[in-house]
């Protein structure tokens, strides 16, 4: 492993590298130990509180000054260790956020003299203290007319005057508490969902209100004979009912109506337009009943049946509108302010532009450490090779090395000097968008089961209405006063509500399970081939640790002590960030007076540096001793003679083992993969009892092709859980793909779910989850379909009063959401 | 039977009161944040900011 191309900016896995287990105190901020020889601290409640480092000094201090201590008491979570580290690169950027053209983006439009309105998505949040911290700080500062966080959607709304702050100094005050504040863009789709999703919530609760008020009226007539209640009074009721059904026919089920227009104007038969035609008939046969005085009423089914589907579009809405919001968090990436150059190449004049305005074509200017404001084509480097951080996209935490002529993608990070570059596609087209667009796509795919679940419905429906008019014919001729109620009863009794829900709401349910537990469903079909899966491949021993490495193993040379070769090691990577640099510098003496100089970070190789006149170098063996002889070993040497080999090992994942044996336990075959080296990767497979005909080290993506398309062939059902990077065309070819992100996106294009939490036990949950969603909608269908087969025979006889009709129809829906909620409860 | 006059038009004028107020609190946005004001409760104990700038001063 090339281990210089490890991150320069600090990570949280690199930041638990420095923790020590011998260290009993730690963190008063963030809860990682502190090193013995640090000094920070904090007063708290009149004790001194250790702290690890600069920043959490700094964000514990403006806590207590700013009075809000209670944050320590109240919290349930630690905050986001990257939260505090970044904490002075944020900052820097904030005040482009003070351009006019930048914040006319970010300011809902108000006003002369009125408070300006922001949204901010708040990031970093661990606990419902942090959300707390974040609105006290927010209302805290000078000129912020009013804030209030939404604990469940972690947004912050921000009414402001701007001639007595600005945008940049209120992000700010949210960065000093250790979390971070974006604004969100003011228009467009989140606002318009919102309000959407505010108004079918309203319909729900007049459907639901309705639907109880009506059955008071007419449940109990059902079971008590005709004499017990006089028939003025049971006209009163009826009368009472038609009353609170309008509300229901007339507001809440106008989402139905809509589709119903919509299906008419474009003549492609949706749900909606059964649904509507049910609801029209069923209340019109109603309302000729009541002013007829005699036939049957439906008022409470129609209350029901609204009801009903509006709870299951309402859950499918909730979980779309998560979804959306990581896409807005993605698109956020992109800076809101570039460096033009317009006399580029002539002169290096450059001026400030919004992201928005930059066309194809313009040259821009990238400083280090900032985030690439478009796709664009790299011109110039100060230095010969730059280095992007393109963690966003690929998941891949280490740079990526690119020179004169390489494609850079938007919103990711340039770590090493200056660049220039070439805009090649902005907006719609870029990489960003791209990704955004299609993780929308995959939203709206259905599994194979659900669509066959809408076809059915599609031809059920019209087949009813056939039905109910053949029925009704029929019995024109038998008894022409009963020809109505037959037609209607077959209408109503046999509502397809129960099949079209059958399905999508017991997929809908369990997909917000497991989102909820950390596994993000990209794919459709994820949940309806789970079941079948047999074999489970883990591609990479990356995706079974944790990333936090340690020093196993040194060897040194004569006449140098392991002490002495950890202390120079620990020297020249003074200034270096990667994960083995930092399990050298833990092991290392702290009191270490060694300083290297003229140190040169060779990108991809490893560092060079003078101690005491001396040239050494660390890195890989080939840089370090001039030898071609590469391996994975991590050497130092001096004047080009071999010094001391480190060997470094990544922890393995706490619930890796029992991950490994509950799939086994659960029948299924692990496999393990790895383009590590073989005694590596058979030591990994021995402690976590994979067997080891299963495990094939030293693989290329090729061969792991083959070996995919192996099983495959063998009629096993694979899921594969790869980093989703390098690996994607190997993802791509398992029946189910899961990709381990660490903030990363573009997973999702190539994976069917991402597992965003470092828990691997969320996949045994899924997958006991999904076998759980198999079973619950054959419970459904069989109930379903069932039901029907019963119910429709004795409507078309005549057997079935309004009674039987209403609760039957209503059982039948009510029983298979019931049902399928039961994949909501399941905790996980 | 009489109270039946009596109390159904007052049941259908209370379902209808109801709902009015459920619209207009779920228009306000009440219930688009059901754990928030909880917590707030729990935790805002320092009352207003000026307070604050006193105490800490």
């Amino acid at each position: 492993m090339n281990i210089m191309e490890m991150p320069l900016v600090p990570t949280r896995d690199l930041f638990n590298s420095y923790t020590d287990p011998d260290t009993t105190r730690s963190c008063f901020h963030c809860g990682l130990s502190v090193l013995r020889d640090r000094k920070f601290g904090v007063l708290f409640d009149g004790r001194f509180r250790p702290l690890c480092c600069a920043g959490c000094e700094a964000v514990a201090n403006t806590i207590m000054d700013a009075g809000l201590g209670d944050y320590y008491r109240e919290r349930s979570a630690m905050p986001a260790a990257d939260g505090i580290l970044n904490n002075g690169g944020t900052s820097r950027r904030l005040t482009e956020f003070d351009l006019p053209a930048v914040q006319s983006n970010y300011v809902a439009s108000t006003d002369a003299g009125e408070p300006k309105s922001t949204l901010f998505y708040i990031d970093g949040v661990t606990c419902n203290a942090c959300l707390w911290l974040a609105e006290s700080a927010l209302k805290r500062v000078p000129g912020v007319a009013s804030a209030s966080v939404n604990y469940i959607t972690h947004r912050a709304e921000v009414k402001w005057c701007d001639t007595k702050t600005t945008l940049a100094f209120i992000m700010d005050s949210v960065t000093r508490v250790g979390l971070r504040a974006m604004p969100v863009a003011a228009a467009g789709r989140q606002v318009s969902r919102a309000k959407e999703r505010r108004t079918l919530f309203i319909q729900l609760g007049v459907a639901l209100l309705a639907m109880m008020q009506v059955m008071m009226f007419t449940v109990p007539l059902y079971f008590t004979s005709a004499d017990d209640v006089s028939h003025e009074a049971q006209r009163l009721m009826q009368w009472a009912s038609l009353l609170l059904t309008l509300p229901v026919v007339l507001y809440a089920a106008k989402p139905f109506w809509q589709g119903a227009l919509r299906d008419l104007r474009t003549r492609h038969l949706s749900m909606d337009a059964p649904v509507a035609l049910a609801i029209a008939s069923t209340f019109t046969a109603s309302l000729w009943s009541l002013f007829a005085e005699h036939g049957a009423l439906y008022f409470d089914s129609i209350s029901m049946f609204v009801f009903l589907l509006l709870a299951s579009r309402y859950l499918e809405s909730s979980i779309h509108d998560r979804a959306l919001s990581r896409i807005e968090r993605l698109t956020n990436a992109v800076p809101a302010v570039a460096t033009r150059l317009v006399g580029y190449p002539d002169s290096r004049e450059s001026s400030d532009i919004t992201t928005a305005a930059l066309n194809a074509g313009d040259v821009i200017l990238i400083p280090t450490g900032h985030v690439i404001a478009a796709d664009s084509v790299l011109l110039e480097g100060v230095s010969e090779v730059c280095e992007v951080n393109e963690a966003i996209i690929t998941g891949e935490s280490r740079p990526v090395t690119h020179s004169v002529g390489s494609k850079l993608i938007g919103g990711t990070l340039n770590l090493g000097a200056p660049l220039i570059a070439r805009v090649t596609r902005v907006g719609a087209m870029s990489t960003l968008a791209s990704i955004a667009r299609l993780t929308e796509r995959t939203m709206g795919e259905r599994p194979q089961l659900m669509a066959l679940a809408d076809r059915v419905a599609r031809v059920v429906a019209p087949t009813l209405i056939a039905l109910a008019c053949i029925a009704g014919v029929v019995w024109f001729f038998i008894d022409s006063t009963q020809s109505f109620n037959v037609a209607v009863a077959v209408l109503a009794v046999t509502c397809p509500c129960a099949i079209a829900l059958a399905a999508p709401l017991a997929y809908t349910s369990a997909t917000l399970t497991i989102s909820n537990s950390g596994l993000l469903i990209a794919r459709g079909h994820v949940l309806e081939v789970l079941p079948t899966i047999t074999d489970v491949v883990f591609d990479k021993t990356g995706t079974l640790s944790t990333g936090n490495f340690s020093i196993t193993k040194i060897l040194t040379a004569d006449g140098i002590t392991r002490d002495e070769a950890l202390e120079i090691a620990s020297a020249l990577e003074m200034g270096a960030a990667h994960p083995i640099a930092g399990a050298i510098k833990k092991l290392a003496s702290h009191n270490s007076v060694l300083i290297a100089q003229q140190l040169h970070l060779i990108p991809g190789d490893g560092v060079e540096g003078v101690i005491d006149g001396k040239t050494y170098r660390l890195g890989n063996r080939a840089f370090a001793c001039f030898n071609t002889n590469d391996d994975d070993a991590f050497v130092l040497s001096r004047e080009g003679k071999w010094l001391a080999t480190f060997e470094a090992e990544d922890a393995l994942k706490a619930d890796a083992a029992i991950t490994i044996f509950s799939l086994a336990q659960s029948g299924l075959t692990v496999h393990l993969l790895s383009g590590d080296r073989i005694s590596r990767v058979k030591n990994v497979a021995a402690q976590l009892g994979i067997d080891d005909e299963h495990v094939s080290a030293a693989q290329t993506p090729s061969q792991k092709l083959a070996y995919l398309e192996q099983l495959r062939k063998a009629g096993r059902k694979v899921i594969m859980i790869g980093d989703g990077v390098n690996d994607a065309p190997v993802l791509a070819a398992a029946d189910v793909s899961i990709a381990m992100a660490s903030g990363a996106d573009l997973p999702r294009l190539t994976a069917d779910a991402v597992l965003l939490s470092s828990r691997l036990a969320t996949i045994v949950s899924a997958l006991q989850l999904a076998r759980g969603t198999k079973r619950i909608i054959r419970q459904n269908f069989v109930w379903a379909i069932l039901y029907n087969l019963i119910a429709i025979p004795l409507a078309l006889v005549n057997v079935i009063n309004p009674a039987w009709a209403a609760i039957g129809m209503g059982a039948s829906g009510l029983i298979v959401v019931l049902n399928s909620m039961r994949l909501l409860r399941r905790v996980m | 039977m009489e109270s039946l006059w009596l109390l159904i038009p007052l049941s259908v004028m209370l379902a209808f009161i109801i709902g009015v107020l459920f619209w207009w609190a779920a228009g306000d946005g009440q219930f688009d944040d059901l754990e928030g004001p909880g917590e707030r409760v729990l935790q805002d104990n320092d009352g207003t900011p000026e307070s604050v700038h006193n105490k800490t001063a």
